[in-house]
């Protein structure tokens, strides 16, 4: 096994920059890869530990019980019981791993039961008396009702056959000492258990013992499970659910064909967009705190349009464009309706929705999105380190080390006769700071040209703005690359074997939902390799994502 | 709507008829023994100004400078704490919060505690929120494990439903079965029963996984089934008859700048309550997160209070007065809350007699922004062990080096009588706070 590609370039930064920067980078332990870099101790470390698959089929990691996030949760309860997804207020909110929300380590709290409770009480409510008989497939007075109700809907609720001891288990909420003797209590009694079953609340992916020591192999409705959540964000529909009971999804053939029709559904397009939100930490952009009296224009008007120019960006390119990185950061058009593409100083369209029109000279392309430029900045001015370290860790995956405990971070102050940049200036003098923001600053003074909500400027305080930078370290032991401004950082990253492997690693991290470790190395490799071969195309990506026999195998 | 359980009984009562705030109607079934100490946590957001907050004068008989000068008539309950550094982690508004109840460890002090002390109460701990998600918030200072960040609840309604929902019902004779009860309860058992076949197929981690969720499911079973003392019959809460308007969508109505102060104060009252009524023993409250977005209306400021923490050196400055009037509304709270707590009887005392309150927040002072020297303070005399009227200084007196905060988690952790020598961050000692104790 050969690992020498670009992963390998990737996890090398690491230790250049741990050797930079002192502190442990990431998920990391540069101390465990001594003064080698990664590419050494990944060769040794064989993929997979029972060391079963070839690299090019990825490298099987561990895998989990994995708890519904609000919003899969939501739509889950929705296309289950056919009601509008219920509101999720009551259920703590997630914390992220690095702007994921669908952390596979996630706990179930008191407090989750409570709002489980809660909703599942509501939601039954509301089934009965929407569906009435047609919930239940048969005829009350059929003694046999009950467990087939509860087979019925169980094998949606757990998205696979219940056993039988297990239909038992819930037949004992049709018992009249609970229902009083009214069957539709017993309906909803078993809505409600059935909504706080663990095998609902959480879907498994953790496979059955393949023979091969510490290997798993997931079943085709854990399969179905991964496919659903990870390409539509809710369960498996019954066309799913059928193909794998036809052990159609037992093969990489069979998955791709299954995953191809998930994909380019409507809802794969809405779950695509929610991975971008999610790798470009775009999230916050609707209820970022900005200054109103500095930025009166950034209106909720503007912010959702914002919101929608990211996502008919982001389903232009993956299902109508080449679906490459180049177009993603290249792309000579933006989408805007009338609002925004008067906040963008461009022609209006006619259009209270996103349509495509020519960029111009100060749009184009992934880094120039008002979401990405309002989101990575402060709430009273740009940011230089934020959107340094956007490029940094979201777009290279690297990760800086957090400041010292002993410097000072708060931001200079704001000062009318100076630039931003000038202001950060301190970075490159202190070598407290320098070790690290020679990394960061860099790339992020290539924004200068955006203000702190997007809006284009080509002064500030009256002072011409410098938007010159440089990619310090791109690769270990690179060149510094200079540019000038967006289009120039954009055409050197979207060159970069270093910015298309990272984008693979966060797809990997959001389909698995946990950060990409050593561990990953044949995957991310090997989707990166199929990549480069492929042309670049993401679209096509996503279906290797699932192709890989890594895929459906888990370690310990 | 959702269906509420056993829920009917609780009395959201309007402002007409009740002229104290927490004017309680307790019937005590039991009350609080002796020694039994409760641990209330409060977290203010972005530290202080370090010259005008810090008592000026010896362990007594100190007096208090312009930002901490509204505590004077409380000072008698206060044990102001100088000189602690939050070592290790990330020295930035959100590793603060993130540390400064785990120590960066994995767990924070107050879900730890809520193990330890909660074996008997309907709820093990319990996590309040003012507005800590508005504007995306900034983490929380709970912790469940490694980055299993626990975020408060900030709606004071539903905190409050779920909170006491567990009451017992005043007794009716043959009232017949209580079906919402004895269904939440089925339903609640099929929960557990299936989760149990669930976890005797799996080993490691996610076992570990489950018995979290179990312990989870059998707290809430327990408060279905009646299962925990409480010692309040009834109670009055939310006078001020707030309400939640579900077409709020962003900002949520318990997250508007109007009704900051009001949801602050409901859940004050409901930490109190709940502490009081024997409902657990441990809770914690949120301000706000750390890079505060708030504007508080009637402070005379439209700067929000992160904002107005980055003074620039100038006590003097607008900023810096927007941010002593910021610190001033939170002296109002910490004033509030233990008059509360002072009111309300527990044990041989009061409730403040019986608890410690620890006050903290994620940086020392807004403009230096750094983690040592942290404005921290306690309140009440757990069970006598506190003296409070203190003004202690920890600042170079290890070796040189300001005391660990880990060593202020200790000594809290001792007061409510949970024995252990350390709290996450050792590399300053180990060992609880020296002098803080008798």
């Amino acid at each position: 096994m050969m690992h020498g590609g670009k992963w390998a370039l990737a996890t090398a930064m690491v230790a250049t920059m741990a050797g930079g920067c002192k502190k442990d980078v990431g998920g990391f332990d540069p101390g465990a890869e001594g003064g080698e870099g990664g590419s050494e101790s990944g060769t040794d470390s064989a993929p997979g530990g029972g060391g079963e698959l070839a690299c090019d089929q990825g490298s099987p990691g561990p895998r989990m019980l994995r708890l519904l996030t609000r919003r899969e949760y939501a739509a889950t309860v929705a296309d289950l019981l056919g009601v509008e997804p219920p509101p999720t207020d009551l259920i703590p909110i997630e914390s992220t791993i690095a702007h994921y929300d669908n952390d596979a380590s996630a706990v179930v709290t008191a407090r989750h039961v409570d709002a489980y409770m809660e909703i599942a009480a509501d939601v039954a409510e509301q089934a009965v008396e929407q569906a009435g008989p047609m919930l239940v497939g048969c005829m009350p007075a059929d003694p046999e009702c009950p467990r087939l109700f509860i087979e019925e809907l169980g094998a949606r609720a757990m998205r696979r056959p219940m056993a039988g001891d297990e239909v038992d288990l819930y037949l004992e909420l049709f018992d009249p000492a609970a229902t009083d003797g009214d069957f539709y209590e017993g309906v909803r009694l078993v809505i409600r258990g059935l909504l706080m079953s663990p095998q609902f609340l959480y879907r498994s992916e953790l496979g059955e013992p393949t023979g091969a020591d510490g290997q798993y192999r997931l079943t085709p409705y854990e399969v179905a499970s991964a496919l659903s959540y990870g390409l539509w964000g809710t369960m498996p529909d019954p066309e799913l659910l059928d193909a794998a009971a036809s052990g159609e999804l037992d093969d990489p053939d069979g998955i791709e064909l299954q995953a191809r029709r998930l994909l380019d559904h409507p809802r794969g397009r809405t779950q695509t967009g929610e991975f971008f939100i999610q790798w470009l930490g775009t999230a916050p952009l609707l209820h970022a705190n900005k200054d109103a009296e500095i930025y009166p224009d950034f209106s909720s008007e503007i912010r959702e349009a914002m919101a929608a120019e990211q996502q008919a960006f982001v389903e232009h390119v993956i299902y109508d464009g080449d679906a490459t990185i180049e177009e993603l950061l290249r792309a000579d058009y933006v989408f805007v309706d009338d609002a925004l593409a008067g906040f963008y100083g461009l022609p209006a369209p006619g259009s209270s929705t996103p349509v495509s029109v020519p960029a111009g000279p100060e749009r184009g392309g992934l880094l120039t999105l008002g979401s990405v430029l309002a989101s990575h900045a402060h709430p009273n001015e740009s940011s230089p380190v934020r959107r340094g370290l956007f490029v940094r860790e979201r777009l290279l995956c690297q990760i800086p080390p957090p400041p010292p405990p002993d410097v000072n971070t708060v931001p200079p102050e704001l000062d009318p006769t100076a630039t931003t940049r000038e202001r950060f200036g301190q970075h490159s003098v202190d070598p407290a700071c320098s070790g690290c923001h020679r990394l960061i600053d860099p790339l992020g003074f290539g924004f200068e040209s955006y203000d702190g909500v997007g809006a284009f400027r080509s002064t500030e305080n009256d002072l011409p703005i410098d938007a010159s930078g440089e990619i310090v370290e791109i690769e270990q032991g690179a060149a510094p690359i200079p540019f000038d401004g967006l289009e120039e950082l954009a055409t050197q990253l979207s060159q970069s074997p270093v910015t298309s492997a990272c984008i693979v690693e966060n797809y990997v991290h959001f389909t698995a939902g946990r950060p990409v470790t050593e561990q990953d190395e044949c995957t991310i490799e090997t989707l990166s390799d199929q990549l480069a071969e492929n042309g670049g195309d993401l679209h096509e990506m996503f279906i290797d994502r699932v192709r890989l026999d890594a895929f459906v195998i888990r370690t310990e | 709507m959702l269906i509420k359980t056993r829920r009917s009984f609780i009395r959201m009562l309007g402002a007409a008829g009740v002229a104290s705030p927490l004017a309680l109607t307790l019937g005590r079934n039991a009350v609080a023994a002796p020694g039994d100490v409760k641990v209330m946590f409060v977290f203010i957001p972005d530290g202080v100004i370090e010259q005008l907050w810090h008592p000026i004068g010896g362990e007594t008989g100190f007096t208090l400078p312009a930002m901490s000068a509204p505590l004077t008539p409380v000072i008698d309950d206060l044990v102001f704490v100088r000189g602690l550094t939050m070592y290790a982690g990330a020295p930035t508004h959100e590793g603060g919060t993130a540390k400064v109840l785990t120590g960066d460890g994995d767990v924070s002090l107050d879900i730890f505690l809520g193990e330890q002390l909660g074996g008997g109460t309907a709820h093990k701990s319990v996590q309040l929120g003012v507005a800590t998600a508005f504007q995306n918030g900034s983490g929380s200072v709970s912790y469940i494990g490694p980055g299993q960040m626990l975020m408060p609840d900030d709606n004071p309604l539903s905190a409050f439903e779920r909170i006491f929902g567990d009451l017992q019902e005043p007794e009716v004779p043959d009232p017949g079965p209580d079906w919402a009860q004895v269904r939440s309860s089925r339903v609640i058992q099929r929960s557990i029963d299936d989760l149990n076949r669930l976890r005797s197929t799996l080993g490691g981690t996610e076992r570990d996984k489950l018995d979290v969720h179990l312990d989870a499911l059998q707290e809430v079973e327990g408060q279905i089934n009646g299962d925990f003392a409480n010692s309040c019959d009834s109670v009055v809460w939310n006078t001020e008859g707030f309400t939640v308007d579900e077409m709020d969508f962003y900002p949520k109505t318990w997250e508007r700048e109007e009704h900051y102060a009001l949801v602050g104060k409901l859940q004050m009252d409901l930490a109190v309550l709940a502490l009081s009524c024997g409902l657990t023993n441990v809770a914690s409250l949120m301000w706000s997160h750390a890079v505060s977005p708030t504007v508080v209306p009637g402070l005379g400021t439209v700067t929000p209070a992160h904002q107005s923490s980055h003074y620039g050196n100038d006590t003097n400055s607008s900023l810096a007065q927007a941010f002593i009037a910021y610190r001033h509304f939170y002296c109002e709270q910490i004033i509030y809350l233990l008059q509360q707590m002072a009111a309300m009887p527990s044990g041989n005392g009061s409730l403040l007699d019986d608890t410690v309150v620890f006050f903290c927040t994620d940086i020392h002072d807004g403009n230096l922004h750094n983690h040592s020297d942290m404005p921290f303070m306690l309140a009440g005399r757990a069970g006598g062990q506190l003296v409070t009227g203190r003004s202690l200084d920890y600042r170079e007196s290890n070796g040189g080096e300001d005391e660990p905060h880990t060593k202020l988690l200790v000594s809290i952790a001792n007061m409510a009588g949970v024995d252990i020598d350390q709290f996450g961050y050792t590399g300053h000692g180990t060992g609880g706070l020296p002098g803080l104790l008798g």
